[in-house]
C-alpha cells in the first residue's frame, strides 16, 4: 500500500496509532525510511536460569572436561556452574532472530518516561547500543545455561594424562587444584574470590575419590569405581525423570527395531507357471512386510529350491509354510519381541555413553567401560548385549536374504540403490540432450565445414607467428 | 570473564523473540515493524504471520519457570573493581598470607560487562508452510527436553555430595 512519510502523523495503524508521542527522538527514527547500518557486535539470545542470573553471577571460560578445549560456563556464587549449549540451526535450514516487543506501546512509554525524567545516560545507550522496538540478529545462536556438575569440571585434574599412566598418585587437595588451575585463569579467579567455592569443590571431589589421611590434609586419587556409580546414577536419573524422546526415537528405538524381512516369494516359479507376474507382484506387495524368524529358516530352503528351478509342487508347500508364519506372529520366539526389561537397560546405557562423550576425559573411557560390564553391583547389561547380539544376527540374515531375492528376482536394487541409477540415468540423459542441441544449434555452413579435410593445411595460427628472416 | 550487568538507568525491555525461517544478513535494529510484521494467534494457539506475503505458522515456546531469557549486550567496558577489592580487604582481615594476596592480584583477569538490555519468557519458533516439526526442530527440543535433561543429570549434586559426606562421617 502506498503510504507518504512525508509527515510523523502518517504512521501505519497499529494499536498505539492514538499515542502523540511524535516528539520522542526514537519516533523520528522509527518513521524515517533508511535501515541503520548493521551492528558490528549484535547482542545475543541467552536463557539463564532465575537463580543464577544475578550481577554476581560471571561467564567464565573453562576447561571442557571431555574434550579439553575452552569452553564458556556461567557461574554463580550460590548455586554453582552452568554449562552454555549453543541452539544453533544446521547450515541448511537458514535462520535468524527477530526481536519484537510485545507492545510498542511499552516502548514508547518507556521512552518517553525516560525522556521526562530526562536520563540522557539512558537514552544515548539505547541510541548506540540498545535495541530499540525491534531487532534483527543474522545468528540465530540461543545459548542455554544448564547447571553442571562441579564434579565434571574437576575431572581433568583427576584423570590420569595418558591411557598408560596406569597408577594415579594420592595428593592434596591443593595440589590437584593447582593442576588445574595452572591452565585455567578464570577458574583461579574465581577460587580466590570465591573461598566457599574451594569447600564445595573438595566435597565433589571427594564423592568420586579415594581418600587418604596423610597427617592433617586428606589425599585424594581417583576411584573409577565411585565415578562409575555417580554416573549410574546420574543415568538412571535421566531415565527416571524420563527419557527425552528425541534421544527414545534416535538411539532406543531403531537398536531395537526388529528387522523387516520381505517373505521372499517364489516369483520365479510362479512366474513359470502362471506368468501372470503383475498378480504375484501385488502378492509379494501384501506378505512383503513381515517379521519371521521362522520364515528366515523356511526362506533358506525355499531359496535352495528356487536356485534348482523348482516346479509347482515344491512352490506349494513352501508357500504353507509362509501362510502358518503369517497367521501366528503371536507366539514367535522370545527373540522376536522386545522383552520388557531390554528398553531400560537400554536406556540407561544409551545415558551412560552420553555421559561419558559429553564429560568425561577420553583417558577415563576404557577404564570406566571395562569397570561397568564387570562390575557385580551395577545393572547387568548381558540381557541387553544378547539381545542385541541376536538382533544384528537377524538383521544379517535379512540383509543376506534380501541380496539373493536381489539377484534372483529383482530387476533393479531395493530403493536407495534405485535412486542412485535413476539420478545416473538422468545424468546421461541430460548430457544426450545437451549434445544433442549444440549439434542442432550449428549452423549449416560450420557442419559442413567441418567435413572438410583439413589434413594438408597450414593452423590458422601458422599465419600470425613472426616470419623466419628472409636471407 | 564476563559479568552480566543489567544497566541501571532503565529496566531491560520485554522481548519476543522470533526464530525466522530465513537468514537475514542484517544485525541492528529496525524500523516499523508493525509494518511487515503482524502475528495473530488462532484458536488452537499457532501463530500466524506474513512476511513478504509467505504464511508462516509460529510454534510458541515458554522458557521453563525457573529459567529465563536475558539478551546480552558484550560489552568492552570493564567492570569496577570495587567488589573484588573489599573483599580483598576482607581476606586481608582474616590474616591471608601476603605474598598469596600478590599472586592473586597478578592473577586478576579483567572482568567485562555484559549487559543485559533485554529479557524475555518465551521464544516463538517460525515455520514456513506449517509449523516446525517439534520432534526435530533443534530449538523445540533443546528448550523442552535439553534444560530438564541438564537438570536430571546435574541437579541433585548437593544432596548427593551430602550423602557421600555422611557415608564418610560414619565411616570415620
Amino acid at each position: 500500500m502506498p503510504r507518504t512519510r512525508s509527515s510523523k502523523s502518517t504512521k501505519p495503524p497499529s494499536n498505539e496509532a492514538n499515542t502523540t508521542s511524535d516528539t520522542t527522538p526514537s519516533q523520528s527514527t522509527s518513521t524515517s525510511s533508511a535501515l541503520p547500518p548493521s551492528v558490528a557486535n549484535p547482542p545475543k539470545l541467552f536463557v539463564l536460569p532465575k537463580s543464577a542470573s544475578h550481577h554476581r553471577s560471571r561467564i567464565v571460560t573453562l576447561e571442557n572436561p571431555a574434550n579439553g578445549t575452552p569452553s564458556r560456563y556461567l557461574f554463580c556464587p550460590d548455586s554453582g556452574f552452568y554449562e552454555f549449549t549453543r541452539l544453533a540451526a544446521p547450515k541448511r535450514q537458514p535462520r535468524s532472530w527477530l526481536l519484537t516487543t510485545e507492545n510498542e506501546h511499552n516502548v514508547q512509554k518507556n521512552m518517553k518516561e525516560e525522556e521526562e525524567t530526562g536520563e540522557d545516560e539512558g537514552r544515548g545507550e539505547r541510541g548506540d547500543g540498545g535495541l530499540g522496538s525491534a531487532y534483527i540478529t543474522r545468528s540465530p545462536d540461543l545459548f542455554v545455561a544448564t547447571p553442571i556438575d562441579t564434579l565434571f569440571l574437576l575431572l581433568p585434574a583427576l584423570a590420569p594424562k595418558s591411557p598408560k599412566q596406569a597408577k594415579q598418585h594420592f595428593l592434596s587437595f591443593d595440589d590437584h587444584m593447582d593442576a588445574l588451575t595452572s591452565s585455567n585463569r578464570h577458574l583461579r579467579a574465581l577460587l580466590a574470590q570465591h573461598p566457599f567455592l574451594r569447600a564445595k569443590m573438595e566435597k565433589r571431589m571427594a564423592a568420586c575419590c579415594d581418600t587418604v589421611d596423610a597427617g592433617e590434609e586428606p589425599m585424594y586419587r581417583l576411584s573409577t569405581e565411585k565415578l562409575l556409580v555417580i554416573l549410574v546414577k546420574k543415568a538412571e536419573r535421566i531415565c527416571k525423570a524420563g527419557f527425552p524422546k528425541s534421544m527414545e526415537d534416535q538411539f532406543v528405538k531403531p537398536a531395537l527395531e526388529m528387522p523387516v524381512m520381505s517373505v521372499r516369494r517364489e516369483e520365479t516359479s510362479i512366474s513359470i507357471v502362471s506368468t501372470t507376474t503383475t498378480s504375484a507382484a501385488d502378492e509379494q506387495d501384501t506378505i512383503a512386510p513381515i517379521v519371521v524368524a521362522e520364515a528366515a529358516e523356511s526362506q533358506s530352503s525355499t531359496t535352495t529350491t528356487t536356485t534348482t528351478t523348482t516346479t509347482t509342487p515344491t512352490a506349494t508347500p513352501s508357500s504353507d509354510s509362509q501362510t502358518t508364519a503369517l497367521t501366528t506372529p503371536e507366539d514367535d520366539p522370545p527373540p522376536l519381541t522386545t522383552p520388557p526389561s531390554i528398553p531400560p537397560l537400554l536406556r540407561l546405557r544409551t545415558a551412560i555413553t552420553y555421559l561419558l562423550n559429553a564429560y568425561i576425559p577420553l583417558t577415563l573411557h576404557t577404564p570406566l567401560l571395562a569397570l561397568l560390564s564387570s562390575s557385580p553391583n551395577l545393572p547387568s547389561f548381558t540381557p541387553l548385549d544378547t539381545h542385541l547380539a541376536t538382533l544384528s544376527k537377524l538383521k544379517a540374515q535379512a540383509a543376506a536374504l534380501r541380496s539373493i531375492s536381489d539377484n534372483m528376482s529383482r530387476k533393479r536394487g531395493y530403493d536407495d540403490d534405485d535412486e542412485e541409477k535413476m539420478a545416473e540415468r538422468e545424468e546421461k540423459k541430460r548430457k544426450r540432450e545437451e549434445e544433442e542441441r549444440r549439434r542442432k544449434s550449428e549452423s549449416r555452413g560450420v557442419r559442413q565445414l567441418k567435413k572438410v579435410d583439413t589434413s594438408g593445411m597450414k593452423k590458422l595460427s601458422a599465419f600470425f607467428t613472426k616470419v623466419p628472416a628472409k636471407k | 570473564m564476563l559479568s552480566i550487568q543489567t544497566p541501571s538507568t532503565s529496566n531491560p525491555q520485554k522481548y519476543t523473540p522470533n526464530l525466522l525461517p530465513a537468514r537475514i544478513h542484517h544485525d541492528g535494529p529496525i524500523n516499523d515493524p508493525q509494518r511487515y510484521w503482524t502475528p495473530e494467534k488462532d484458536e488452537d494457539g499457532t501463530l500466524h504471520a506474513y512476511f513478504r506475503g509467505r504464511h508462516l505458522h509460529g510454534t510458541s515456546l515458554a522458557l521453563p519457570a525457573n529459567y529465563t531469557g536475558a539478551v546480552l549486550n558484550i560489552t568492552d567496558k570493564q567492570l569496577p573493581p570495587e567488589p573484588q577489592r573489599s573483599h580483598r580487604e576482607q581476606s586481608r582481615d582474616a590474616g591471608e598470607e601476603e605474598d598469596d594476596e600478590e599472586e592473586e592480584e597478578i592473577e586478576e583477569v579483567d572482568v567485562r560487562i555484559a549487559e543485559r538490555i533485554g529479557e524475555f519468557e518465551e521464544v516463538v519458533v517460525w515455520g514456513h508452510g506449517g509449523r516446525v516439526d517439534e520432534g526435530e526442530d533443534v530449538y523445540v527440543r533443546g528448550v523442552r527436553e535439553w534444560i530438564g535433561f541438564a537438570e536430571a543429570v546435574h541437579a541433585e549434586e548437593d544432596e548427593e555430595g551430602e550423602e557421600v559426606g555422611r557415608r564418610e562421617g560414619k565411616g570415620e
